[in-house]
């Protein structure tokens, strides 16, 4: 009995977990979605400053401890 | 017991500043220079009676100097005689026309409105927009360290008007121009500035399109040469008991254990000191000069990430006539797009371009004592860049001084070309070579957003204890104001750490 109540709660657990994570999957994607849509009605010069800068994003905390 | 409490490498103005301060307030400092002049990119030399600025060429917001110089118990007027610049700058197209900027904000929107009435309505929009950010900024952002996200917290809480300006993150220096001056030519008297930080306007940070409205916040040219900048410095240190060497070279800086302890010089002498504040290039101190073995892989990486800014050749005239110029700095008027072009067709390929532009200096509108009588002195800073595709700066030094001569001579400077005395050239590999700047960067490393503040290289370093930075390198970044600022903030940092 106290076996199958863990059992239980531990599913449910999951399930919720599962849940809150393909909501947050979704979210981001729809961020991730927002932001190429909002990069792509950018002009060309506009892009190029962004790409200037996101190519150096990765270096960023790096540089933090420089 | 070391030698002395503090060696400072480099006699740059952030070098000579953070000197002078750290030895009025009481410690035995040594200033170690490898050329022979102080000053680094704010200096002077001389050639047959003309006297020719290395580099810099004006001071504009002088706060950080005048914080420097109280440090110092006096005040920075009174140690360096100061000549107000006015008109701020003149602008040649390339048909030979000009227009001329006064200092003055109003009297600058009436010039303006004359060749668009739309845009002079936008140059006080303009005007009033950044002149609440550069008085922002002035509160204390530039004297205040940038060493980590909590001092960015301390910046934030005390100057909250900061966040006001986030917007122009995400634009760029030309986004916020085309935003408010729909007139080619007058666009072109506010593109040229985006250089200072050694990009095109399509790649540099909307906030940086301040530079255009700084200066009518008023220009000046020390008497007698920029060189009066760092000597006033070292002269204050001097009285303080400062020790300066130069023709002093350093090739190592001794960290043991995680902590500096000197500095080697080039003939081997050994110098110690439990603080050491480098006025040098970030990647030359770390990589070279303190060497990889001792960082942190994070901060190996984070530095070699850095690129350098860019370079550009000087050339220096001596004249027996007076140029025909309107102000102390004339500019070329270069649109944006022909900016961009420059960048990606010819700085990015190595190939100079036809059509040169750049910087007029004429400091002896200002100041006639840096000629004989009768005679002028110019500073020319066309564009250019370090490396060129199938050939070398020595082999295009003397081409390029004729050509650059000619070429202003033929619609800029009318009779240039049958005036000049005196005549030099210094080249990217002539800086590299005499001021040590690696690729001849004259503001050392790229000064873009992403290089900037805390990730920039710290002014007090996280990878080796007892080091500090000052100069283009670290936060705020280049020009003589700033470099100045770097000092302060590191004399700040040492007293606050280094007991």
């Amino acid at each position: 009995m106290k076996k199958e109540e863990e059992a239980d709660g531990g599913g449910r657990r999951c399930c919720g977990e599962g849940h809150r994570c393909c909501r947050m999957s979704v979210l981001v994607l729809l961020l991730v979605a927002g932001a190429v849509a909002w990069y792509m009605m950018q002009d060309d010069s506009r892009k190029r400053y962004l790409k200037h800068l996101a190519k150096q994003v990765p270096y960023l905390p790096a540089r933090y401890y420089a | 017991m070391a030698d002395y409490d503090v060696i400072v490498i480099g006699a740059g103005c952030g070098g000579v500043s953070s000197a002078a301060i750290l030895a009025h307030q009481g410690r035995k400092v040594l200033l170690l220079e490898q050329s022979a002049n102080m000053g680094g990119c704010c200096s002077t030399f001389e050639k047959d009676g003309y006297h020719f600025d290395v580099g810099a060429s004006v001071v504009e917001e002088i706060q950080p100097l005048e914080i420097a110089f109280e440090m110092l118990g006096t005040r920075f007027q009174d140690e360096v005689e100061l000549i107000p610049c006015d008109p701020m700058m003149s602008f040649i197209y390339y048909d030979g026309s000009r227009v001329t900027y006064p200092i003055s904000i109003e009297e600058t929107g009436r010039v303006i409105s004359e060749m668009s009435p739309e845009d002079g309505q936008a140059w006080f929009r303009f005007a009033k927009y950044f002149g609440g950010m550069t008085e922002t900024i002035m509160k204390g952002f530039l004297v205040s360290p940038a060493t980590g996200i909590a001092d960015m917290m301390r910046l934030l809480v005390k100057t909250p008007e900061l966040m006001k300006y986030a917007p122009l993150f995400v634009m760029s220096y030309q986004d916020v121009i085309k935003k408010y001056f729909k007139s080619e030519a007058v666009q072109r008297t506010m593109s040229y500035q985006s250089l200072y930080l050694g990009l095109p306007p399509e790649l540099v940070a909307g906030l940086f399109a301040l530079l255009p409205y700084s200066e009518h916040e008023g220009i000046w040219y020390p008497r007698g040469g920029m060189i009066q900048i760092p000597a006033a410095f070292v002269r204050c240190g001097e009285k303080a008991g400062l020790e300066v060497r130069s023709r002093a070279r350093v090739v190592q800086v001794v960290v043991r254990r995680g902590r500096v302890e000197g500095v080697v010089l080039e003939d081997g002498s050994e110098i110690t000191a439990p603080v050491v504040v480098s006025n040098i290039n970030a990647k030359t101190l770390y990589l070279d000069l303190i060497g990889e073995a001792n960082l942190p892989w994070l901060a190996r990486v984070g530095m070699k990430s850095y690129e350098y800014s860019k370079s550009v050749p000087m050339v220096y005239v001596g004249l027996d006539y007076e140029p025909p110029l309107e102000a102390h700095h004339s500019a070329i008027a270069v649109s944006p797009g022909e900016m961009s072009d420059y960048w990606y067709n010819n700085a990015m390929k190595g190939v100079l371009p036809d059509r040169e532009f750049g910087l007029i200096c004429w400091p002896t509108k200002s100041d006639p004592g840096l000629a004989p009588e009768g005679h002028h002195v110019l500073n020319l800073i066309p564009e250019g860049f370090y490396e060129l595709a199938g050939t070398d700066w020595d082999e295009q030094k003397e081409p390029f001084l004729e050509r650059t001569i000619e070429y202003l001579s033929s619609f800029a400077i009318p009779g240039l070309a049958d005036h000049v005395v005196v005549k030099d050239c210094a080249t990217p590999l002539d800086f590299e070579r005499r001021l040590l700047l690696p690729k001849g960067a004259i503001y050392d490393l790229q000064q873009d957003i992403v290089s900037q503040t805390v990730f920039r290289p710290s002014a007090r370093s996280r990878s080796v204890k007892g080091l500090y930075l000052v100069g283009n390198s670290t936060h705020p970044g280049g020009g003589v104001p700033t470099t100045t600022a770097s000092g302060v903030i590191a004399a700040t940092l040492i007293n606050r750490y280094e007991r």
